[in-house]
């Protein structure tokens, strides 16, 4: 009993302070993809600034497995504190339109802190492919449906969902090869076994340069600074999809507001270094930051629009 | 000479004491890492990428490849002493290096696996030094056709296996293969056995297995029949090779790093089927086969060359074309992009300075671990003197946490002792567990693999007989079975020598 009033003691000391002062002991931030990754190195770079800041370490913890399901279930489960947090990234949207049971509701099962980065998308293809042009891509692929391949890092991926929509959106027909990892993907499209993958501008980029890889067309909005030349889909006369693959940090539901909105500023304070910039510019990401409501919006795009891509495309997942 | 002038190079850079620092402190590291059970070179090298993002690249690149080369240094140590895979590239090493200190003869076994590291290590470099450029467009050709026929040469080592009866051997392969195929199919993304557990949505890990099947059961057996399965302890003139167990070793040392450097230049995870086709083709060619599985060492000696070879022969595409082959290779990559430097032909031109240095440290590199790892043999020797009673259960602790931080998943920890007790059971009725660890291994690289394939070409099968490079390797399948089955070998194998 007297070990219990003593617990309880501590814990509610231990309460009181973290609401005066947040934080007074150790953040972690789950990530819910292996180490090494590009969204480790990103929490990594993020975690470093945060424990100098703060002088309390950000411990970044790998919880990888079920394409990011896994930590973002444990994340869910921590106390609402904000000293867990997670970082995550496309696959958690994308998730949902695979899944039929999901251990967690992207909306209501956390809060969003701050849209950190995001990263352009390219469609790219073997350097002996005829096509030299996203047109003559495409007329390739409607001469001969279904007969051409491309390469994705995994069914329900996002590099798989992209090109499915990639084609319900150009009419063209392609046939899925997956592969376990970008590595073995793009190494066989560049030695002409797949004829095309969508696939983020910085993997691709180094091969390109070297003229391993032909870089078609970026599925965003506007042209990667890193590659002025390679025109957008909608300047060639295509739809525009303005697909990117995304990073944002977000906590455990019932977080309290007053920790949301000060992480969300040390998000932002973090990414307008210049150092920070450059450091994601080198991974081929661009900062993003603003508001919990700019994420949140976000979401609900990206929750609106996969699920349509997944049932017109009949991809399964569970 | 233009070679010399850069090797020159590359050495005044490595052997800065700044750069041979690091380098040492990689190569420790690894070691460590690859002793850890569980704990594979992927792990040590992701763990310490965080710590090189202060560094200049030359030093992050040169620690991070000691930590990979380090860890399969490392990987042979717990499987000759403790029949642990350290990781999936030692599975072959448990089978005849663990026979070998039931035998008695640890030292000898943990010498010429350091031995054979070494010289596989520095010959491979010097191969990847001097051939990179020609090999990496080689690599280029290996699609998943090509891939899925190597790795049918890599299952042919399931022959050479048996060192009872062939039925068990091949019911055991079917259960690996068959717990290989749990998880989420790659190409209709439908669940397979997963039970609802998301853990399992990634498949049964080879690790888990491994340990459980061969390390976690070794304990238990050993604590049940106490006494009588003890390991001999070993005498201090003991831990060196006898003349006879150098000269046996030499051939396959060579024969394993050739095997090891041109299989590991193939996409994916090279480097463990190099050291299955090493060890097949060692008991295939010897005149003694009967003595594998109980203490031969050339069954040590090419299969912990070939591993080590393998690690040099990853990084000829990283370093020549720029692609990084599998997903050590491609952390590395990402540390020196990091960096803002892209590996690829014109490295060598725009920062010979890192690619030289790079060369060098490799050298460097070994001859460090050899300094490491020869004088501790005698110490990991003596850890067997240790008695059962204090020394298992720290085995056993360390064996599930080196299974628990792979991952960090408990569902892990879970299968290790499921496989553990699996394993018991299978031992006392005589079953080998190595088909068992092979099929695991194999089974969901393969099946990817063909049905890649399959999809590439629409479904139509004779795209591997189409392919020259599969069709070959096929063709080499078909005849080294058709060659056993008429040979009096197989049929021995098959039944007469069963009781």
């Amino acid at each position: 009993m007297r070990f219990a009033l003593l617990l309880l003691a501590i814990f509610a000391a231990g309460s009181t302070a973290a609401q005066t002062t947040y934080p007074s002991r150790p953040v972690t931030i789950v990530v819910p993809f292996s180490p090494g990754t590009g969204i480790d190195i990103l929490a990594r770079t993020l975690g470093e600034r945060f424990s100098a800041r703060w002088g309390v370490p950000l411990v970044v913890e790998n919880k990888p497995g079920a394409s990011g399901n896994i930590g973002a279930e444990s994340a869910m489960q921590a106390a609402a504190d904000g000293y867990t947090l997670l970082m995550t990234a496309t696959s958690f949207a994308t998730n949902v339109a695979l899944a039929k049971r999901l251990p967690y509701d992207p909306q209501k099962s956390f809060a969003p802190v701050a849209l950190v980065a995001t990263g352009t998308l390219a469609l790219v293809v073997a350097p002996t492919s005829p096509a030299r042009t996203i047109k003559e891509f495409v007329e390739l692929v409607r001469a001969k449906p279904g007969v051409l391949n491309y390469a994705s890092t995994g069914n329900g991926t996002v590099q798989h969902l992209t090109m499915e929509l990639l084609k319900q959106a150009l009419g063209i027909d392609l046939v899925h090869v997956p592969y376990k990892a970008n590595a073995g993907a793009i190494t066989d499209v560049a030695g002409g076994h797949v004829e095309a993958m969508i696939t983020p501008v910085h993997t691709a980029g180094p091969l390109v340069k070297q003229n391993r890889l032909r870089m078609l067309a970026v599925l965003s909005a506007e042209r990667s600074p890193v590659f002025p030349s390679v025109p957008t889909l909608k300047e060639e006369g295509f739809p525009d999809l303005e697909v990117e693959v995304w990073y944002a940090m977000l906590a455990p539901a019932g977080t309290p507001q007053p920790v949301v909105a000060r992480l969300n500023s040390e998000v932002q304070e973090i990414l307008d270094s210049n150092e920070v910039r450059d450091a994601l510019a080198k991974q081929g990401l661009s900062p993003v930051g603003g508001s919990p409501e700019r994420l949140a919006e976000l979401l609900r795009t990206e929750l609106a629009r996969w699920p349509r891509v997944v049932a017109k495309a009949g991809i399964k997942a569970d | 000479m233009e070679i010399l002038s850069n090797l020159a190079l590359g050495f005044s850079i490595a052997l800065t004491p700044q750069v041979l620092a690091y380098a040492f402190i990689g190569c420790l590291f690894g070691t460590l890492v690859g002793m850890l059970p569980g704990v594979g070179p992927l792990t040590g090298i992701s763990l310490l990428l965080p710590v090189t993002y202060g560094l200049n690249p030359t030093i992050a690149i040169v620690m991070l490849a000691g930590v990979y080369y380090g860890a399969m240094y490392g990987g042979s140590t717990t499987s000759i002493l403790m029949r642990i895979p350290g990781e999936a590239a030692s599975v072959m090493t448990c089978i005849d290096g663990y026979a070998m200190t039931q035998k008695g003869r640890a030292g000898p076994a943990l010498a010429i696996a350091a031995i054979g590291s070494f010289i596989a290590g520095t010959v491979s470099v010097v191969g990847l030094m001097l051939l990179a450029p020609p090999i990496a467009a080689v690599a280029l050709k290996f699609g998943p056709p090509e891939y899925a026929a190597l790795l049918t040469l890599g299952l042919l080592v399931l022959a050479y296996l048996s060192s009872g009866s062939t039925l068990k051997m091949l019911l055991m392969a079917l259960v690996g293969l068959l717990v290989g195929l749990v998880g989420i199919d790659q190409m209709s993304g439908f669940a397979r056995f997963t039970w609802n557990v998301p853990e399992l949505a990634d498949g049964v890990g080879v690790v888990p297995v491994a340990v459980g099947l061969f390390g976690i059961s070794e304990i238990m057996l050993s604590a049940r029949s106490s006494g009588a399965l003890k390991v001999q302890k070993p005498r201090l003139a003991d831990l060196v090779p006898s003349r006879e167990e150098m000269r046996a070793s030499a051939a396959p040392i060579l024969r394993g790093t050739l095997i090891g450097f041109l299989v590991g230049v193939v996409p994916g995870s090279a480097h463990i089927i190099s050291s299955f086709v090493s060890y097949a083709l060692e008991k295939k060619i010897s005149k003694h086969p009967e003595r594998f599985g109980h203490g031969a060492v050339e069954g040590v000696a090419g299969p912990e060359s070939a591993n080590n070879s393998a690690t040099s022969g990853a990084f000829i595409p990283l370093l020549a074309l720029g692609i990084p082959s599998g997903a050590v290779p491609a952390v590395m990559l990402a540390a020196l992009m990091i960096h803002g430097i892209s590996p690829g032909p014109q490295l060598m031109q725009s920062r010979p300075d890192i690619f030289w240095g790079f060369i060098a440290s490799m050298y460097v590199g070994n001859v460090v671990l050899l300094i490491l790892n020869l004088p501790m043999v005698g110490l990991f020797v003596n850890l067997l003197r240790i008695p059962y009673a204090y020394l298992y259960p720290f085995i056993l602790a360390l064996c599930l946490l080196g299974v628990y931080s792979t991952n960090q998943s408990t569902v892990d920890v879970w299968i290790a002792i499921g496989f553990g007790v699996l394993g018991y059971f299978l031992r006392k009725l005589e079953f080998d567990t190595a088909p068992l660890v092979l099929g695991v291994i194999l089974a969901p690289m393969l099946e990817l693999a063909i049905r890649q394939s399959l999809a590439m070409s629409g479904g139509d099968w004779s795209i591997f007989a189409k392919r020259p490079i599969a069709g070959t390797m096929l063709a080499l399948v078909a005849a080294l079975l058709i060659y056993n089955l008429l040979s009096r070998g197989w049929r021995t194998r098959v039944g007469l020598e069963e009781k």
